[in-house]
């Protein structure tokens, strides 16, 4: 392997795939992926025939703790580790080998608009279901997730279900616009002079396939839709993809175009994505505070309901609509005379709104971040009762008292992360208005900084509430 | 006071699967009848209440009534409770619970509830002769001071 890329930067760039047996190790993908397929089967197996009591339940404790504390620590020390080892890619692969899907997705559905609602669908399941609190349940999401990327990629070419469909995968893609590392070129001019784009079309022999999201690596610009799969180092037949190392967040800060993505600010669905990301990180955690319960109530009252389908609708719709395009008009509305050209409200959102990504971000990793901390060690007894119960009781009788951290140590943590998010999108609307508005950015920046503040002020009051974690359904 | 249905095992809500059902309804079969059922069927009926009868966080006393299909109570037990929350991840609390020395039958404990929140009580009376009754015990809506 060469060594680091030779793109001009301020900060000192590292090629972890020059890393001696760490490039290998992250090269052997499979090896991820078959290990991940085997933690499925288990999680799905315990799920279904486990204890239906969902701290004495692998699918449970693994999905809703482990899982995601690791998958956003992994976005935010790494990058997109959880999609590069994804084991629903692996019958979905199996599947292709005995029929090549012949269709192409729906132009109209490009983008990322079915992958918007499939994120908001799964969020509002796992209210409005108690997910976190039913093994089957969990374990019929994961088979959902499997069944839905080999239907869908073996109706559909390239990697439909990740690009446009999977909510994991939009998630991920989101927040790894604040990850350290990203799948790119090692040297501009070996691009320059390739004429067989392995790394798009597949390798010559065949042995190694292109990028099925397509994106290009020379042209790339970020990691929005890259899986950090690395079929692109692969086929590569020049060695000349690295996955290197650079500022956290670089890629909101420019509005650069990128392969397979374009510009952002010429992406209304990337904008409502990150939307949809940063304010469903406040209502998730607010479904896990004892306010939420009042105002479902009052909800139930005015509309002389007790469907819970139906409060939680509007729940949603009030966090993930309303209030949105209350705020995020308002602040358009504030700053769009100082902009270039005084774009309409829509553009205005359009090119700001990845701003609020970091504390999105920031919200979300001090949501799981708690959970995962703090019942930390629960996993051994549950894992020490699930091996006895399949008739293998070497690791010894389960200590159910473990737990993790205490709440007045990781509480100082979920606000540390909290006020690096807010930091964070401070630092990329200011770089915005800069952009946006040469002229008068202090005037640009404004609203969208005091945006930034109140959705902080938010978040940091959800997270200083007692949490009562009760399903989000109305009392009897 | 919470009374408790004796016959409460689940830890989710009561019609919970029902609101699966017309979407999922093949899958809802294959998963039910792959769960475990409950571990009622010993003749035992328990109930058992709070004080204060919406219970807190911190520590609740909590007053447990074993009796047999009869109605007699079932006295001389060693019951233990391990108390849960329905959301993973959360360590367990424990209690034993002494029989009253005035009602037989009856017995007494406390619980520490550490977080507002849906739990579950996993309760366990053993008897010297090797009689055991284990039930599952919703205590949902612990209430944050």
């Amino acid at each position: 392997m060469s060594a680091a890329p030779a793109t001009p930067r301020a900060l000192p760039v590292r090629d972890l795939l020059a890393v001696p047996l760490l490039g290998a190790l992250l090269l052997r993908r499979r090896t991820w992926q078959i290990a991940m397929l085997v933690a499925s089967a288990l999680l799905v197996w315990h799920g279904l025939v486990g204890p239906q009591l969902a701290p004495k339940n692998l699918a449970t404790l693994a999905v809703w703790v482990h899982y995601r504390g690791l998958l956003i620590l992994a976005l935010l020390v790494a990058g997109n580790l959880f999609c590069l080892a994804c084991p629903f890619m692996l019958p979905r692969d199996l599947a292709r080998k005995l029929r090549r899907p012949t269709r192409r997705w729906p132009r109209l559905l490009r983008g990322k608009a079915v992958g918007i609602v499939a994120l908001v669908s799964v969020l509002y399941a796992y209210e409005l279901f108690d997910l976190w609190a039913s093994p089957w349940a969990t374990a019929l999401l994961i088979l959902g997730y499997f069944a839905g990327a080999t239907l869908v990629d073996a109706v559909f070419e390239g990697a439909t279900f990740c690009k446009s469909i999977c909510p994991i995968g939009q998630f991920n893609f989101v927040a790894s616009a604040l990850s350290p590392l990203e799948v790119r070129s090692r040297e501009a001019s070996v691009c320059a002079t390739c004429s067989g784009h392995e790394c798009l079309t597949g390798a010559a022999d065949g042995g190694a396939r292109g990028c099925e999201l397509g994106l290009f690596v020379p042209d790339k610009a970020g990691n929005m839709d890259c899986t950090f799969c690395l079929d692109c180092a692969r086929a590569c037949p020049h060695d000349n993809v690295a996955l290197a190392t650079r500022l956290p967040g670089e890629e909101l800060l420019d509005d650069a175009s990128g392969s397979g993505v374009g510009r952002r600010s010429q992406r209304p669905d990337l904008a409502v994505l990150g939307i949809v990301f940063t304010f469903a990180a406040l209502l998730n955690a607010f479904g896990m505070v004892s306010p939420v319960y009042a105002l479902q109530r009052g909800i139930a009252e005015v509309l002389g309901t007790t469907s819970d389908a139906a409060v939680l609708g509007v729940l949603f719709a009030a966090c993930l609509v309303v209030e949105p395009v209350m705020l995020l008009g308002a602040a358009a509305a504030l700053s769009r005379g100082a902009l270039t050209g005084r774009p309409g409200l829509t553009a205005t959102v359009v090119r700001f709104a990845h701003g609020l990504v970091p504390l999105g971000v920031g919200i979300w990793a001090a949501h799981y971040g708690f959970h995962f901390l703090t019942g930390l060690w629960t996993i051994v007894p549950v894992t020490q009762k699930a091996v006895a119960d399949a008739g293998l009781p070497f690791l010894g009788q389960p200590r159910w008292g473990v737990g993790g951290l205490g709440e007045n140590v990781v509480q100082p943590i979920e606000m540390g992360l909290l006020l690096l998010g807010a930091l964070g999108s401070l630092a990329v609307l200011w770089s915005i208005a800069r952009r946006e508005a040469p002229l008068r950015p202090r005037r640009a920046f404004a609203p969208w900084a005091a945006l930034t503040m109140l959705l902080l002020a938010a978040a940091v009051w959800l997270l200083a509430q007692p949490m009562e974690m009760r399903g989000t359904f109305l009392e009897a | 006071m919470t009374d408790a249905d004796p016959g409460s095992t689940a830890a989710t809500r009561p019609g919970q699967r029902a609101r699966w059902a017309p979407a999922l309804a093949g899958l809802l079969v294959l998963a039910t009848a792959c769960a475990p059922t409950g571990d009622a069927g010993d003749g035992a009926s328990v109930v058992f209440r709070f004080e204060p009868a919406t219970p807190v966080v911190g520590s609740d006393a909590i007053e447990v009534r074993l009796v047999d299909a009869a109605g007699e109570p079932l006295d001389g037990a060693v019951v233990a409770i391990e108390a849960n929350m329905n959301h993973a991840g959360m360590t367990p609390t424990f209690a034993d619970l002494v029989e009253s020395p005035s009602r037989p039958g009856v017995y007494l404990g406390e619980i520490d509830f550490t977080m507002g929140g849906d739990w579950f009580l996993l309760l366990e009376a053993s008897w010297p002769d090797g009689r055991r009754v284990q039930r599952t015990l919703d205590v949902p809506g612990v209430r944050s001071r």
